[in-house]
């Protein structure tokens, strides 16, 4: 197919992805993901081809590459295309390179520590609610959530605290 | 098409684009084209220690869909010839 006519890649040669053809590249992508490649080609609608591409993830001080081959990205889930100086190092000398495995590990120990503490902000949010009550004066309600937050702390006390009450 | 030539009047100011998944990449304005895509040059990412793969990046592609807020120069902004230039497209002349 030739690329003649009114909209011929000449004509919006200064903004579109023509200067990045052949050239090492970095993709973001709509997921969070990055890519690195080369760059095979595109359309109008920004969808993109990479060659030799390869998946940089990074968590934190830690990154791996992951060899993805041939990448087609349709142009909605592209976000941002930049040029890769190849004179400049690619990451900060402080990051390092560790297995895909690792990364992945470390993601979920993340995940599952901010997941514990969202839930157990949650659960623990009737303490708030008994000095909301005490607040009120309602001492009935209060010692009953006493009773509750005792039974709580020790099952083989809750019964013990509770007849004390 | 107000905002395709506004833009195009700035080519060559540096402004700050923020995508709406919350990078920002300040550069000078290459060019812009109708979808108001974004070629930027001399690039950095505004908070780069959360990105740090972007280092190496020196001219980007931008495109226009996922651009949250673009931040101009305070002399690019011409209020009074916006002004006109609204009430000229919407009587269509």
């Amino acid at each position: 197919m030739a690329l003649e006519g009114p909209h011929s890649v000449q004509q919006f040669e200064s903004s579109s992805l023509v200067s990045y053809l052949d050239k090492k590249v970095i993709v973001l992508l709509r997921d969070g993901r990055s890519m690195i490649g080369t760059m095979g080609s595109f359309d109008q609608h920004g969808a993109i081809v990479l060659l030799k591409t390869i998946e940089r993830m990074i968590f934190r001080r830690y990154y791996c590459d992951v060899p993805m081959g041939v990448f087609i990205a349709r142009g909605e889930e592209v976000i941002f295309c930049g040029e890769v100086d190849p004179t400049v190092p690619q990451l900060p000398p402080h990051m390092l390179l560790v297995t895909r495995d690792e990364i992945n590990e470390r993601r979920k120990a993340a995940r599952n520590t901010s997941y514990l503490k969202r839930t157990m902000r949650t659960r623990m949010s009737f303490l708030l609610g008994i000095g909301l009550r005490f607040n009120r004066g309602s001492a009935k309600n209060f010692i009953s959530g006493v009773v509750f937050t005792l039974a709580l702390v020790g099952g083989a006390n809750a019964s013990v605290c509770g007849e004390q009450i | 098409m107000l905002f395709f030539s506004y833009f195009k009047e700035l080519v060559g100011k540096e402004v700050t684009v923020e995508l709406k998944n919350d990078l920002a990449i300040t550069g000078t304005l290459h060019s812009v084209d109708q979808y108001l895509n974004i070629k930027l040059e001399n690039t950095r990412v505004v908070d780069e220690a959360k990105y740090p793969h972007m280092l190496s990046v020196k001219n980007c592609f931008i495109r226009g869909s996922v651009v949250r807020y673009v931040q101009l120069p305070p002399d690019g902004v011409d209020v009074d010839i916006l002004h006109d230039a609204t009430r000229r497209e919407a009587r269509g002349t």
